[in-house]
């Protein structure tokens, strides 16, 4: 009776808001994923009794056609990772410890990629390298005179390649991180010893950021393992398919199977959550601390002539991840028709104009900016309790809380729209835009939880602490310093969500239905149904909404925040 | 006795850490009492569960007599309503307010009218010297300015306690010197009870009315600054509380008047020595460990008339630290700290003769442990 009248005389405002947050989280994550589970092991054909069965994974998951597309899932991400890998350790090294010219005019520009949908990048890259009416093919066909396209994005090549231009600012990220955190004092005491610079690059500093590699590629490998809109676009053309894309398939038409899908949805996400797992037990506890306090400036590798050669790697990527891409993108919408071949006497704007007025699309923009705004907003007034239980309540739960709220980011999200999908479709929110609300909260909310935690954590409890002692209540405590305090981390993370929402795929495409269309929709509906230019039109619409949250979002936070 | 601040058997464990193991403790009305201790010995436990900060597991904590935490009776009175004032190591000075802001929000959020929030900020921050900062942001000043605000900030409602968890630790020397004994002016001239959290030896004895010495969430001796510098209650504090030799050894005999005894100390295995040290109501057989501080050691050439024991060994080691010289003598297999003045130096590898006054040969009994 005592410890209930202690808990009572304690808890009061703060304990119910953080609690209450707590549980409605983890029933927001851990029923589709039960739902996903109890789904796969049964078996409902049509007109039969349903019985519970592996069967779904002894025949339907070890088929050769599906094992088929596991072994593709392996493939790109493998080769997609270690192309990521490659160019944004280069690019974070080229960056933050050489001289090369440019670098800071290059490191914004370098993360837009990070900000745009890889759909769509993969739809930028079909204008550029598709058999005929690839811009790239027709260049290269007439430098060359060649009499067959040399480029083809339609295989496991283009997949590769497109996850790889995407995924790689998540690389360069983790490895600028990591290089900035670094006490310069590290490099110096090498250089001190007699080591030159590149034999301390070599010997000491890549050693030392060697994690932030592990983490990046590990972190890069399950993001492409989950990563639908690309295969989408570019495998299921010619057959070739992923795990991802065979999901999708069997939710519709005529091969429709949800025990099969939940099936090789949960393969998938103990695949990915495995990787994640390790990451977070092995990888994470034996990353070197190099973190000071005093912020002198690391000394730089002079690169010599070589520093051009490094310019020019940089400027390659840029342009195959961005400025290409974009560019054929904005001269396929600007075209009256795309045959492969840029007219410069026939541009219109009228594939905007019927962006805006042709229902669909015109429904598409709105919803999408409703349900970001909505999404984002929702997001961080739960990531902000959640963040605050974990790092500043005192409940028993708050270690499983931490790993219950952060477990949606080892799932795919075409896995958890999967879940989200069989949990509610039987429930009124199916069919109304809420039900896309659900799995957008359920999916990123984990984003802005870290975003918070980390400002939280860079904030002294006893500034939270002395205006308790001052005579100021929990939510006196919290309107009047934490939230001031954690603005900025707030606004960034609200704006993250933003664009991720603005451009979110797989999760919209599975639980739309007509009437709920978002822009990613939209954009596979008009590459379905409508012509090239059209859908480069609405393609671009989506670009230049991210693009235009994206400069608010840096100038309101550091690259640091990203990585966190 | 009616102490204002009353700590009873409390008890914080962290997991299966335990901070503070049972733990009592009363702070008179108007005093100031010092929790001296190592790192981890849960001085700043205790006082962050006076604060309201932490919830003990057991114990009773009351000020002025009204119950602020008790397990058994089932209370918890949350931090805001407790009229406590907190200075913290931190300074915890909120960055997006201005020094005027920082110090009004007590009253602030007490609702004061705001003419008299004004009027009664002004006075405190006169108080602590921060006038001309009034309207700059707190954190564009230096750290001993952002201490005064934070401390500024804890005085200004008049709290019932004034707690300070190692207030002047971020500091460098100098400012640490001059902010300790403005902290001491301030509360003499508020006369707030207080508890001062600190690890720091020199910083307890120049501020505290009263010391207690903390050591694995226990007290291992209570009482003013002057016994326990002279007269250690154990070997910790003995090792904790400035520098001191230490000797083991047995009371062989009383040895007169004024507490003194003869004790037999081991410099070595092998060797022993018969000494004359101070342990009232001492008595053969005792087993002890004599201390005696470095600044109460003689050195010089030859023995003086007036030494009462007198130990002849060879300089190892003489550091020349300015006001004093840092002297290391072996001494039969024993090293024995002196510091002398360094008016008449002794030098390296000399053979010299040690003088230890009996009143200042301290035994303690051995074994013996908090009270």
């Amino acid at each position: 009776m005592a410890v209930r009248r202690r808990a009572r005389a304690w808890l009061g405002t703060e304990a119910l808001l953080t609690g209450g947050t707590g549980v409605v989280v983890a029933a927001l994550v851990l029923i589709p994923v039960a739902m996903l589970l109890y789904t796969s092991l049964r078996v409902e054909e049509f007109g039969e009794a349903p019985y519970f069965s592996l069967e779904k994974y002894t025949e339907f998951v070890l088929s050769p056609r599906i094992l088929r597309s596991i072994g593709n899932t392996l493939l790109v991400s493998a080769g997609a990772t270690l192309l990521a890998g490659t160019f944004g350790t280069a690019l974070a090294w080229t960056h933050a410890r050489t001289n090369m010219p440019g670098r800071r005019l290059l490191e914004p520009v370098t993360l837009i990629p990070f900000f745009l949908s890889p759909y769509v990048g993969a739809i930028a890259w079909s204008y550029l390298a598709a058999p005929r009416v690839g811009l790239l093919n027709g260049w290269i066909r007439g430098l060359l005179n060649l009499s067959s396209d040399p480029l083809s994005v339609y295989n496991r090549w283009g997949i590769i390649w497109v996850l790889a231009l995407f995924f790689t600012p998540v690389m360069y990220l983790f490895v600028t991180g990591s290089l900035r955190r670094m006490d310069p004092a590290l490099e110096e005491s090498a250089r001190t010893s007699g080591s030159g610079v590149f034999e301390t690059t070599r010997r000491v500093t890549l050693p030392l950021v060697s994690p932030a590699i592990f983490s990046g590629a590990i972190l890069v490998f399950v993001s492409c393992a989950g990563e639908f809109g690309v295969p989408l676009a570019l495998g299921t053309p010619y057959k070739i398919e992923t795990m991802t894309t065979q999901i999708y398939n069997l939710t519709g038409g005529s091969a429709i199977d949800y025990n099969a899908s939940a099936a090789l949805s949960t393969v998938l996400a103990a695949l990915t959550v495995t990787f994640i797992f390790i990451h977070r037990r092995v990888v994470l506890p034996r990353a070197y601390t190099t973190i000071t306090g005093k912020g002198y400036r690391p000394s730089l590798v002079d690169l010599g002539r070589w520093r051009y050669a490094a310019l020019a790697f940089n400027v390659f990527y840029l342009l195959m991840a961005v400025i290409l891409p974009l560019s054929a993108m904005f001269l396929v919408s600007i075209s009256v028709r795309w045959e492969g071949r840029f007219e410069p006497g026939a541009l219109t704007l009228a594939n905007y104009s019927y962006v805006f007025t042709y229902p669909l699309s015109a429904r598409a923009v709105w919803n999408s900016v409703k349900l970001a705004a909505a999404g984002a907003t929702i997001c961080m007034v739960l990531a902000m309790l959640v963040a605050y239980a974990i790092h500043r309540g005192r409940g028993r739960g708050r270690a499983l809380l931490d790993f219950v709220s952060s477990l949606p980011v080892g799932f795919p999200g075409i896995v958890l729209a999967m879940g989200i999908l069989i949990t509610y479709i039987r429930t009124p929110l199916y069919s109304t835009l809420w039900i896309l609300l659900v799995g957008y909260i359920t999916r990123y909310m984990p984003y802005g939880q870290r975003m918070v935690s980390s400002a939280l954590l860079s904030l002294s409890p006893e500034l939270d602490q002395s205006s308790r002692t001052s005579g100021a209540s929990w939510l006196t405590t919290v309107r009047r310093i934490s939230l001031p305090l954690l603005k900025p981390g707030i606004l960034a993370g609200w704006l993250l969500l933003f664009v991720i929402f603005l451009r979110e795929f797989p999760i919209s495409v599975l639980l739309y239905k007509g009437g709920l269309e978002v822009l990613s929709v939209a954009v596979w509906y008009f590459v379905e149904h409508e012509s090239a230019v059209r859908a480069a039109a609405v393609a671009m619409v989506q670009v230049l909404l991210v693009l235009v949250a994206t400069i608010l979002f840096r100038r309101l936070a550091g690259t640091d925040e990203l990585s966190a | 006795m009616a102490d204002y601040v009353c700590v009873e058997g409390l008890r914080k464990a962290f997991g299966r850490e335990i901070a503070v193991d049972h733990l009592s403790f009363g702070v008179e009305k108007g005093r100031i009492l010092t929790l001296l201790g190592p790192s981890g010995c849960g001085k700043t436990t205790t006082l962050r569960c006076i604060a309201g900060l932490e919830h003990p597991d057991e114990g009773r904590i009351t000020i002025d007599g009204e119950p602020m935490t008790s397990a058994a009776e089932g209370v918890f009175v949350p931090p805001e309503r407790r009229s406590v004032g907190v200075v913290f190591q931190s300074y915890a000075v909120w960055p997006h307010m201005t020094v005027f802001k920082n110090v009004a929000y007590p009253l602030d959020v007490r609702k004061w009218p705001r003419a008299q929030i004004a009027k009664r900020v002004d006075e405190v921050l006169e108080l602590v010297g921060l006038s001309r900062f009034r309207d700059q942001y707190a954190t564009k000043l230096s750290g001993g300015q952002q201490q005064r605000v934070a401390l500024a900030r804890a005085l200004i409602f008049n709290p019932r306690v004034l707690l300070f968890d190692e207030p002047l630790s971020n500091l460098d020397a100098k400012l640490r010197e001059q902010l300790r004994i403005e902290i001491v002016r301030l509360q003499r001239e508020v006369g707030i009870t207080s508890v001062y959290v600190t690890h720091d030896q020199a910083e307890a004895l120049v501020i505290s009315d009263q010391i207690i010495v903390m050591n694995h969430g226990r007290i291992e001796q209570q009482g003013d600054a002057r016994a326990i510098y002279a007269r250690p209650a154990n070997r910790f504090v003995a090792e904790f509380i400035g520098l001191a030799n230490l000797l083991t050894g047995e009371v062989t005999a009383a040895a007169g008047p004024a507490g003194l005894v003869r004790v037999e100390v081991a410099l070595s295995p092998a060797r022993r020595l018969a000494l004359t040290a101070s342990m009232p109501g001492g008595g053969p057989g005792m087993r002890v460990i004599v201390s005696i501080r470095p600044e109460d050691v003689e050195i010089g050439p030859a023995p003086s008339a007036s030494w009462d024991n007198r130990l002849e060994g060879v300089v190892v080691s003489a550091m020349y630290m300015g006001s004093y010289v840092d002297y290391q003598v072996e001494v039969e297999g024993a090293r024995i700290r002196a510091h002398a003045k360094s008016t008449t130096p002794c030098r390296e590898g000399e053979r010299v003769v040690l003088g230890l006054p009996a009143a200042a040969c301290v035994c303690i009994p051995e074994g013996a442990s908090g009270s």
